[in-house]
């Protein structure tokens, strides 16, 4: 009892531990939007450093930014509407490693985010543009892709984007 | 995955099956369908498109589910059978927008008036089945766009959606009542209102005790909307236009009555329904008022009838530059001495001559009344902000010398009589203007707020500030 006690009224404080073994020192209040973290938290496995070893330095910076802005009670609606813009105005690469680190703490609305802005990036794009952003290799024979395409060539219509960005 | 190409319009999202083995069925799963593009494709190959994907979806349950009809009667049936699907799949949230005359519109299934799922629901131009019962028991909001709905059909909707908060009406018509039972329902919005016939009557009357917020804009013809409970209500925005019967004369083709007095009773009959707004709205903490209403305060003072007095702490003004009327707007200020925060934001869109020579008659003896006399007479006790501001599209470049002057006497009045004033907003929303791309707007609020800060000002603590 008095120790559940004394952990509600003091601010406290916890570490969360990059790949790279960068520690960041966080309010629990701010880090538990993370429902990963949070469940840590109550299991009791939160006294000491949090090790994320799926999220590197630059990620976890930027999550760590997204989370202090969304708690913060001091912005209005606008200006973390804002805020998710100016975010998510990043190569896409750092999209998708940060909507990696969000899917991996459970942050659902910077999943959100990040899945609308990913989504935006590849809209209108030629399946192999999409197949570079996604790094991926096509592993159909030409004769497997032209039936894929013939059986909903509706899918394939259309004045399409070259561009990589 | 899944959730990105849930976000992509449907077609694109299948798009991604080429991409490699991995992701050759990974599309089939999105739980988003949006079947929106008719327009770009022949109807026939839309057809085989929407049945083809939906055929390919394997997801168990749809999330939003947006379709556009064309108009060919041959396809109806195709249509209800992908509506069965969306039903089928427990779809929360649906846009129907269907093409057609009004005597030839699609009539929507009947399966899909008991959907439970419904969360959301927006169709546009559909018609509904008055022979089915709706029960729609999870539907939270529901938009109704360029439909031709009788009483029945409000009854039927109301009572088959019992959970439902916010109902919006967009170039609808035919109702003439409109009586909300449920407490849920919290906000309503009519944008604008279509009208056929010149020779019926039309009124509509709202009854909502529990209604919070209310908004009726737009243009709604000469719709005489009558409150009759609104008793609930925090939050009211009335900023639709009505027009002068002369006006939809003319625009129908029929004969106009040349004689300035033809529409006084017309108009007097207005003058009686908006004395009754403010009387309903006396309570209201959120007001915002348009063009329109001003000039029929305007008309109100000038006849001297009473105006109650508003307990609003909050008003908002959206005023047209050039018909901007301060005998409405000064009569309207005088009756609500609770504001604390007013906002004047100001528009210029282009308007049609009226026909109407009675109520611009009228509005000149507005435009004559010495305000400098009668304003002295009384002052704003709580106003502590006034924000001034230009909505977008604006432009200051020709002709609204006389609006400006109007909007710079308005200023000095407020800073003279607000006794306790702390802040004067003028704020210019956009630097360049989009219409004549020089920096008509900023260029006049800059001057507007230099020559302010040489007026004098009852409240010693306040100040002018500019942004841009």
């Amino acid at each position: 009892m008095a120790e559940a006690a004394s952990s509600t009224i003091e601010k406290n404080n916890l570490t969360l531990k990059s790949s790279y073994g960068d520690e960041f020192v966080l309010e629990e209040s701010i880090a538990i939007q993370s429902v990963t973290i949070k469940n840590m938290v109550e299991d009791g496995c939160s006294s000491s450093v949090i090790p994320l070893s799926k999220v590197d330095t630059g990620t976890l910076i930027k999550v760590i930014e997204y989370m202090k802005m969304h708690s913060s009670t001091s912005s209005n609606e606008e200006e973390i509407q804002n805020f998710d813009k100016e975010f998510v105005r990043i190569s896409i690469k750092t999209i998708l490693n940060i909507l990696e680190a969000a899917n991996f703490l459970d942050i659902r609305s910077l999943l959100d985010l990040c899945a609308e802005a990913v989504a935006n990036r590849i809209k209108n794009k030629t399946p192999e543009v999409v197949r570079k952003i996604f790094n991926i290799t096509s592993d159909f024979t030409p004769e497997e892709e032209a039936e894929i395409r013939n059986e909903t060539p509706w899918a394939f219509e259309g004045d399409l984007d070259h561009s990589l960005d | 995955m899944i959730q990105i190409l849930s976000l992509l319009p449907t077609k694109e999202a299948f798009r991604s099956c080429i991409l490699s083995k991995r992701w050759q069925y990974l599309c089939t799963s999105v739980y988003n369908l949006n079947f929106t593009d008719a327009d770009n494709m022949p109807q026939e190959a839309f057809i085989s498109y929407v049945d083809s994907a939906l055929a390919r979806c394997t997801s168990s349950k749809i999330k939003i589910f947006q379709l556009t009809f064309g108009w060919q009667h041959v396809y109806w049936s195709q249509y209800s059978q992908w509506l069965a699907f969306a039903v089928e799949k427990e779809t929360e949230h649906v846009e129907l927008k269907s093409f057609g005359d009004d005597y030839d519109i699609f009539t929507l299934p009947q399966f899909i008036y008991t959907c439970s799922s419904l969360i959301t629901l927006k169709l546009i131009r559909c018609a509904l089945d008055k022979e089915v019962i709706i029960a729609w028991k999870s539907l939270k909001s529901l938009v109704l766009i360029d439909m031709v709905l009788d009483g029945d059909d409000i009854v039927n909707l109301l009572s088959g959606s019992p959970a439902l908060e916010t109902l919006e009406f967009n170039v609808c018509m035919g109702f003439r009542r409109l009586e909300i039972s449920s407490s849920n329902l919290k906000r309503l919005n009519i944008k604008s209102w279509r009208l056929l016939d010149v020779e019926d009557d039309h009124s509509l009357e709202i009854f909502a005790p529990y209604l919070q917020h209310l908004e009726i804009s737009g243009s709604i013809s000469d719709l005489k909307c009558r409150l009759l409970n609104v008793s609930s209500l925090v939050n009211a925005k009335l900023t639709f236009n009505n027009d002068c019967e002369k006006d939809i004369q003319d625009w129908n083709g029929y004969h106009v009555d040349d004689a300035v007095d033809s529409c006084r009773d017309y108009h007097q009959s207005f003058i009686i329904v908006v004395q009754d707004y403010l009387q309903k709205l006396s309570n209201v903490t959120n007001l915002t008022i348009g063009t329109w209403l001003t000039e029929v305060l305007c008309m109100l003072q000038l006849e001297e009838v009473p105006i109650p007095e508003l307990k609003c702490k909050y008003l908002t003004l959206k005023l047209h530059l050039k018909k901007l009327n301060l005998c409405g707007v000064a009569s309207l200020l005088r009756a609500s001495p609770h504001v604390e925060t007013l906002n004047i934001d100001v528009a210029t869109m282009s308007l049609h001559d009226s026909f109407c020579h009675f109520k611009l008659r009228y509005l000149a003896k507005g435009d004559n009344v010495d305000l400098r006399i009668w304003t002295s007479s009384f002052v704003f006790p709580s106003l502590k902000n006034v924000k001034i501001v230009n909505s977008l599209g604006v432009c200051l470049k020709d002709h609204f010398k006389p609006g400006c002057d109007k909007l710079f006497e308005l200023s000095k009045i407020l800073l003279k009589n607000a006794t306790v004033l702390e802040k004067f907003f003028i704020v210019s929303k956009k630097r360049k203007c989009r219409r004549c791309s020089t920096d008509c707007v900023s260029q006049y609020f800059l001057q507007l707020a230099e020559k302010l800060l040489g007026c004098p000002r009852s409240s010693t603590n306040s100040v002018i500030l500019f942004q841009e």
